[in-house]
């Protein structure tokens, strides 16, 4: 009799423990589905958080010259050769709740500030004096001391005017897009669709 | 007889030279005369016109101007860049570059003095082809140009700087 209770106590616990190996071995492996909750205020502090966002840098190349007339009378002229770097990108801090909005399948729209020009300044290394003169006939009139700083001057100027015709604006947004998108796909976000600001599309809060 | 010919030749070629020296001088001092104006707020600050740079780039012409501005309050005095509106002949207004070196707001120390503050405009090409104004303070604009066309063909990259009305 008490060999009969063994055998069966012994063989219930054989058998529950092989089933619950089995429903380990099935069911065990499988992660917990967490469908995080996504909601517009939450996505904006995200985006927020990468502030100014420089996401391309233009490297340009320009011989700049400059030249100032002197009163009464002739010319000072001043010739560089310039490398400069702009950098373009987004400002995010801009963003506000009414430039995203989250649709009830999880569908992020988002859209971004106008894409800008960050920074604009020159390559010390590679930026170099080409030419200084001054008109013969004026030889009473000082050099400018400060002519080679406005050159510089003017030189970022067409520096950045040069990048923006090459196209650094919609380079920027393209990128500031793209680094939005995986920012958000790290946070659970599946879809994300961006809306430019000039194009008409209203986000509804 | 021919010398006393070349001598009155000297002297008149003399005098209308130093006509032309006075004249471009009084020109310069015209354009960097000291304009009290004052702000939105009603607030005083001087500014000065020093120099005009205009030069050529891939997007059209940009014009920059140099500026000295002056704070008689004992108080720092806040500008904004934008309120600086360049207006041409043919009522085109432009607003000055917020990108860079140049920020949006010009703080003005109390009792100090910006000797060269930078603004920089990009215009179109025909704006050069009259009068040129920039509003320095709350309605009042100041003649950076006068009403002859801009007759220099500038290459991209070539700037020009001026210290009167006349270009």
């Amino acid at each position: 009799m008490w060999k009969t209770i063994k055998f069966y106590t012994v063989s219930a616990i054989i058998l529950a423990l092989g089933g619950a190996c089995l429903y380990l071995y099935y069911f065990g492996g499988r992660q917990t589905v967490i469908r995080r909750v996504v909601d517009a205020p939450a996505v904006v502090r995200e985006i927020q958080q990468l502030s100014e966002l420089v996401t391309v840098r233009y490297s340009i190349q320009k011989v700049v010259g400059l030249e100032e007339d002197k009163v009464p009378f002739g010319s000072e002229k001043i010739l560089l050769l310039v490398q400069g770097n702009v950098l373009g990108g987004v400002d995010l801090s801009l963003l506000s709740t009414n430039d995203v909005q989250v649709s009830a399948d999880g569908v992020v729209t988002a859209r971004l500030p106008q894409p800008k020009v960050m920074h604009v300044y020159l390559d010390e290394k590679q930026t170099r004096v080409w030419d200084r003169s001054k008109t013969w006939w004026t030889p009473w009139e000082p050099y400018d001391p400060e002519l080679e700083q406005k050159a510089r001057l003017a030189a970022l100027e067409a520096i950045q005017a040069a990048a923006v015709q090459m196209g650094i604006l919609s380079n920027a947004q393209d990128n500031a897009e793209n680094t939005v998108r995986k920012l958000l796909h790290t946070g659970g976000v599946e879809s994300v669709r961006f809306v430019n600001a000039g194009n008409g599309v209203a986000l509804a809060p | 007889m021919q010398k006393l010919v070349a001598v009155i030749a000297l002297v008149v070629i003399g005098v209308s030279f130093g006509v032309l020296a006075l004249l471009r001088v009084r020109e310069a001092k015209e354009f960097r005369r000291p304009h009290p104006v004052q702000t939105y707020g009603g607030t005083n600050y001087v500014v000065q016109l020093t120099e005009v740079v205009v030069g050529k780039t891939e997007t059209g012409c940009v014009l920059i101007v140099y500026l000295r501005l002056e704070n008689p309050n004992p108080y720092d005095v806040t500008l904004s860049r934008n309120w600086f509106v360049l207006m041409d002949h043919a009522k085109d207004y432009y607003l000055p570059s917020t990108t860079g070196t140049q920020t949006e707001l010009i703080q003005l120390p109390a009792n100090g003095i910006l000797d060269r503050e930078m603004l920089s405009f990009t215009v179109a090409d025909d704006t050069f082809a009259g009068a040129v104004a920039l509003l320095v303070g709350r309605e009042y604009m100041v003649l950076l140009k006068d009403e002859e066309p801009f007759k220099a063909q500038l290459r991209n990259g070539e700037f020009r700087s001026f210290q009167r009305r006349h270009w």
